[in-house]
């Protein structure tokens, strides 16, 4: 009774372990990422309906369904899989066959709770004589099974007589149908009665209540001696034959036999676990992309009217690499003067879509446009988020977010910048072109980067002519669309590019706009994959991006560092080939503690990119053995008078590595004196066995001990652990009472049945 | 004058118990009662810490057993003695604790529910850990249906009696669970339950 609140605790514990799905990377491709789900364990189920059972277990935080490689899925553990693992409802279902195990075991069938005795209330009919002095004494047989009666004398000095002299007298009663009883293992575990060995049935007797003597079971039927008069009796009518006169008086003496029943059962139980792992593909990093129009004025810059500008700016998000529509929470615009919060204007749009648009309007005050020459700048910002962060292999992503920044300007007199072309007076009767331009609002020296007219439009014609001027460019400009970039002497400016349309009606339009010319610095990004904990491949990635396309970064200047920040020291750190100039750096850490990777990058302009990352790495758990075996077995005499005890392993890893070695052991209390100390281990078996049978030979008590030790679950470096890196432990943390079995004789039969 | 006073607080202790007990019997006790009416067990002297009040209510097969109020004596104790000596109860010798209930008990079946002669099965059980013994009112005990001291008794269908009823007990008090068996139906109460 004691010890099953222990047994609870901690299947609890490792239930609880066991429902945290982990994840790893795969040693193969970063992309891929190996994922364990566990079997909640569960033991000593009953029942026919435990025998097998289907599991939907949840998908790990971060993994869609729809990126899981079905063909990846594999089940370890004990138990037998009786349908292929698949996916359903966004869960991973699978069907278990239990493992089973039949348990001989003691049980009491009691009247209902635990300690509700059966009690049974015969009794013996004393009557009273009229004469107030003779009693009638009715006893019962159990030899013949007959009741006879006598006739005694009072004793007492009272007319009439309170009480009959004392007699020993004898009755019985039948026991209750134990087939209406409760029948218990324990006080928690009830048994069916389907379940129990009907033949070793026995009502077991405890002392009587109220009363002097004692009950026996013979023959179906409890027989009762005891003494009268007893305590208690109940009035009792005195049948018709009896004497007649007030002083007859009937009594019914009776005792009350409190009992219960013994048996054994014979039980068989279910137990799962295991572990359900799979390989999906990770989400490839989604970008933002998008663009700004100034859709008026046009021209732009436009010439003062003497009246307020009206500006409209057209932002566009376009989200690449991401297919999940269905995760896009929101697409959010902002767009402002630049330097100016209170013109800020926000939109949004709840379409579940990967690219969104939306316009702001904006007007530059007349008072502003008197100066000769006026440009206002505007900022812009798209974002879009998601309902569930994306998982990639940088870390997860709940929204992004892009910039942009445009201008509009007004000129009073005659047009300062570009168009030189004059825009040819449109007939009455004919509409003139619109321009518009399409490019970065940004780009770094050396970057290649488009510049399209082709929203331009001419809504009564088409457009038959684009001019493009583009002072500093590197390539020039032509036709719809071309690519162009910027030297290293535009670092820091800001560059106009206009264009002229012409329609076929020989009408012009001419818009300009604006692009600042940056540094090409490479952008140094790191990547920590492999698994963080000790012992492990940690791979170094240089991800690194550098957009400038004419200063590329040199490999032999890209410089890996790694150090120790805080739990181990730099000698725990262990580097697989060279630092410098590579773009993958295999390491292994000794000790667990947080270290620090920094990466070098440098471009063949002269500029560098530095990025640095601190990352924890987690020690490497030892695994928690737990076995499961009966507490009681019988030595079987048709089997060599030896008994049979299947051991099974419930043991886990909590940090998902695999078991690589099982080794089982019992020892012999030889001197029965309930301390194995002084035993020896004697193996039973190495073979990395998660469920076998062992056949003491003797009567008394085993103790059993498993041992079992990890091996790596996740990628390593060879050359830098040994044996002893491999975590192990044995049950001695388990409850004592858990491993230890006791071997008994069977007991004879019972030729009785009920 | 000392002899006086001390009946007057025997009878005032158990007075203070039940208001209609046998024991209420002069103007002296009923103005006790007033002023500790609502004392309705002295449980918590024993350890045990009800999860439900009285009077709590326990049913089976139509029969209804109402538990109002239950005092735990030591048998040597001067009330439980008096007790004793009114009703003439046996088999409290060598027994630790008396206790004293007031119970209300309804027949709601259809059939007459007893406790004699013709069915001596036990209706209703007080279990502490172990089981409380009933004892015998020797004084009442050919007397059925006693208002004052309950042994034998029949209910006939719809019928409804309140008595008092005593029982004796020796061990610890661990929890308190009242049975109720009538007719192969079973009803359970815990008034202090099980330690975990």
């Amino acid at each position: 009774m004691k010890k099953k609140p222990v047994t609870i605790l901690m299947l609890v514990c490792l239930m609880a372990i066991f429902l945290i799905p982990t994840i790893a990377f795969s040693a193969q491709d970063p992309s891929i990422k190996s994922v364990s789900v566990n079997v909640p364990v569960s033991s000593g189920l009953t029942g026919s309906d435990n025998a097998a059972k289907s599991f939907l277990l949840d998908l790990p935080s971060g993994v869609v369904a729809s990126t899981i490689q079905t063909g990846s899925f594999k089940y370890s553990g004990n138990n037998e899989i009786i349908s292929s693992i698949s996916i359903e409802n966004g869960k991973i279902k699978l069907k278990l066959k239990g493992n089973e195990k039949t348990e001989t075991f003691q049980v009491r069938g009691t009247a209902g709770d635990f300690d509700k005795t059966f009690i049974t209330v015969p009794g013996n009919s004393i009557w009273r004589y009229s004469d107030g002095r003779r009693w009638q004494i009715n006893d019962w047989n159990s030899d013949t099974g007959i009741t006879s009666s006598y006739n005694v004398n009072a004793t007492d000095s009272l007319t009439p007589s309170e009480e009959p002299p004392k007699r020993i007298v004898t009755t019985k009663s039948d026991v209750a149908d134990p087939s209406t009883a409760i029948w218990y293992r324990n006080e928690a575990n009830k048994v069916s009665f389907s379940d129990i060995i009907t033949s070793s049935i026995k009502p077991f007797i405890l002392p009587l209540i109220n009363g002097s003597g004692s009950a026996v079971y013979k023959g179906n039927q409890l027989v009762v001696t005891h003494t009268i008069p007893t305590s208690n009796f109940a009035p009792e009518k005195v049948p018709e034959s009896f004497e007649k006169g007030p002083w007859v008086l009937g009594r019914l003496y009776y005792a009350r036999v409190p009992y219960y029943f013994t048996a054994n059962a014979k039980v068989t139980t279910y137990s799962y676990a295991g572990v359900v792992s799979f390989d999906y593909k990770l989400s490839t990093e989604p970008t933002l992309t998008g663009e700004v129009q100034l859709l008026k004025p046009n021209p732009n810059p436009t010439q003062a009217t003497g009246s307020d500008i009206p500006v409209t700016l057209s932002l566009k998000g376009l989200l690449s690499a991401y297919a999940d529509t269905s995760n896009i929470q929101e697409w959010v615009f902002y767009a402002k003067e630049s330097g100016n919060d209170g013109s800020l204007l926000t939109k949004k749009d709840y379409s579940k879509v990967l690219t969104s648009t939306q316009t702001f309007d904006f007007k530059i005050p007349k008072s502003k446009t008197a100066a000769s020459k006026f440009t206002q700048e505007y900022t812009l910002s798209v974002v879009v988020r998601f309902t569930k962060p994306i998982v990639t292999a940088d870390g997860t992503i709940s929204s992004l977010t892009q910039s942009f920044s445009a201008s509009a300007g007004t000129y009073t007199g005659g047009p300062t910048t570009p168009p030189t072309a004059t825009p040819t007076p449109a007939p009455s009767n004919l509409k003139p072109p619109v321009a518009r331009i399409s490019m970065p609002d940004q780009v770094v020296a050396g970057e290649k980067f488009i510049v399209s007219g082709a929203d331009s439009f001419d809504s009564d014609g088409t457009i038959v002519k684009y001019t493009w001027q583009h002072p500093n460019v590197q390539d020039a400009l032509y036709g719809k669309s071309s690519d162009t970039r910027y030297g290293l002497d535009s670092i820091d400016t800001t560059q106009t590019i206009t264009l002229t349309v012409t329609d076929n009606d020989g009408l012009t339009a001419t818009t300009s706009r604006d692009i600042k010319v940056v540094a090409p610095a490479p952008a140094a990004k790191l990547q920590i994959l492999g698994t963080l904990k000790e012992n492990r491949k940690i791979t170094l990635h240089n991800a690194s991006k550098n957009v400038s396309d004419d200063f590329p970064i040199i490999p032999g200047k890209t410089r890996f560092t790694v150090s120790a920040v805080s739990g181990g020291t730099n000698t725990d750190i262990k580097v697989s080939g060279a630092l410098v100039g590579a773009d993958d750096v295999d390491i292994l850490i000794k000790v667990a503690g947080q270290y620090q990777a920094t990466l070098y990058v440098e471009n063949t302009a002269g500029y560098t990119g530095m990025k640095s990352i601190t990352f924890t790495v987690e020690p490497d758990q030892a695994p928690v053995p737990y076995i499961s075996m009966p507490y009681t077995v019988y030595r079987d005499p048709t089997n060599g008078n030896k008994a049979s005890i299947t051991l099974e392993d419930l043991s886990i890893s909590p940090d998902y590595d695999f078991l690589a070695r099982r080794v089982w052991e019992y020892r012999y209390d030889s001197d029965n004196d309930g301390n194995f100390a002084e035993e020896t281990w004697v193996l039973i078996s190495n073979g990395n066995l998660d469920r076998l049978n062992f056949y003491p030979t003797e009567v008394g008590r085993y103790e059993i001990r498993l041992t079992v030790k990890e091996e790596f679950g996740q990628p390593t470096i060879d050359e830098f652990v040994t044996v002893n890196d491999r975590k192990s432990a044995d049950t001695a943390t388990q409850n004592v009472t858990e491993r230890i079995v006791t071997v008994l004789n069977r007991p004879p039969l019972s030729d009785w049945s009920w | 004058m000392k002899k006086t006073f001390i009946k007057v607080a025997v009878v005032l202790l158990a007075g203070q118990l039940f208001n209609v007990g046998g024991f209420a019997q002069n103007d002296r006790v009923a103005a006790a009662t007033a002023t500790a009416q609502l004392m309705k067990d002295n449980l918590s002297k024993y350890g045990l810490v009800k999860d439900v009040e009285l009077p709590v209510t326990v049913t089976a097969g139509g029969l209804s057993y109402t538990l109002e109020k239950i005092m735990i004596y030591d048998t040597n104790s001067t009330t439980a003695q008096a007790l004793i000596k009114k009703y003439g109860y046996t088999g409290t010798e060598g027994r630790k604790y008396f206790i004293w209930t007031k119970i209300t008990v309804a027949n709601n079946s259809k059939s007459v529910v007893q406790f004699g002669s013709k069915d001596l099965s036990d209706k209703w059980r007080l279990h502490f850990g172990e089981e409380a013994w009933t004892t015998m009112p020797r004084k009442f005990a050919e007397k059925v249906n006693n208002p004052e001291a309950l042994w034998a008794w029949e209910l006939a269908p719809g019928k409804k009696l309140s008595t008092y009823q005593a029982f004796t007990y020796t061990d610890d008090f661990k929890w308190f669970v009242i049975w109720v068996d009538n007719k192969s139906a079973s009803g359970t109460k815990y008034v202090v339950k099980k330690p975990e």
